[in-house]
């Protein structure tokens, strides 16, 4: 893999501070978890929380449709609509390589 | 600016680690944050799925755009069941979340590189529907102006007051673009 020859813009996002009580147990079961995979534990902690709220995120994202909009898709929904705007975009000269 | 001079070629891959995320500029900050900040984990976590956009001359490349897609499912807004017509309120689909060019192939306005990418993202999704479901395409225009960009593309609107979501059936998408 080849990569731009530009140089990379560095961002560094905002730090904020969080803090839990937790059990001691949970607490040497995170400490024995970071130590495995050979990070702090902030990183471990923060990684794991990163990884969890992105799933409850998108689990919860649903597109809301209006009742008749949405009975009316459902009406033919493996039935392809006329849409001359689509047909007009697959003819456009392609420029990306498949 | 790319210089108008080179050959160039284009494709679109996965993201991977080690493209210059850092350098893409599509002229609307939250889409370049979000390439750079965010792209990986959400990819990491089996949220979505990032693919770049790359230009390529000799051995080398620069990301020029991307896409993102994960699944979703589209509701039927909140109406008493006795009207509704016996399927199911939900349906699976997929989102395309996120969708940008860099300023400098936005400037090619021949190439239309918004909608050469449209397309590409397009193909992809009817690819993974085909291999493992979803009904619908669904996108979050984040403003009245890719509303537009996105109804002139075939999309429609989801009817739903106040909302810039846009649906396509996968079954309209298949036939226009693999015929």
């Amino acid at each position: 893999m080849t990569t731009s020859t530009k140089p990379r813009k560095k961002t560094t996002p905002p730090k904020a501070r969080l803090e839990a009580r937790i059990d001691a147990d949970l607490d040497d079961l995170i400490t024995q978890a970071a130590q495995k995979q050979g990070v702090s534990k902030t990183a471990f902690v923060s990684d794991a929380a990163r990884d969890a709220a992105l799933k409850v995120i998108a689990r919860a994202e649903t597109t809301l449709m209006a009742a008749e909009v949405f009975d009316q898709m459902m009406a033919s929904i493996d039935v392809a609509d006329d849409s001359p705007e689509l047909e007009e975009l697959a003819t456009l000269p392609r420029r990306i390589t498949q | 600016m790319t210089d108008p001079g080179l050959e160039l070629t284009y494709r679109v891959t996965k993201l991977a680690p080690g493209y210059d995320l850092g350098a893409f500029d599509c002229g609307a900050p939250g889409y370049n944050e979000w390439l750079v900040r965010h792209a990986a984990s959400s990819v990491q976590a089996g949220v979505s799925a990032v693919y770049l956009l790359l230009e390529e001359h000799e051995d080398t490349s620069r990301v020029v755009g991307y896409y993102a897609i994960s699944p979703t499912q589209v509701v039927r807004d909140d109406v008493p069941k006795s009207l509704s017509r016996g399927w199911p309120q939900r349906v699976p689909a997929w989102k395309l979340g996120k969708l940008a060019v860099h300023v400098d192939l936005r400037a090619d306005k021949d190439a239309q590189w918004g909608r050469q990418l449209l397309r590409d993202a397009l193909e992809t999704i009817v690819s993974v529907a085909d291999a493992g479901g979803g009904k619908v395409i669904v996108v979050d225009a984040d403003n009245n102006g890719l509303v537009g960009f996105y109804a002139r593309n075939g999309f429609k609107t989801t009817g739903t007051e106040g909302d810039l979501a846009l649906f396509m059936k996968v079954s309209t998408a298949r036939k226009a673009l693999t015929a």
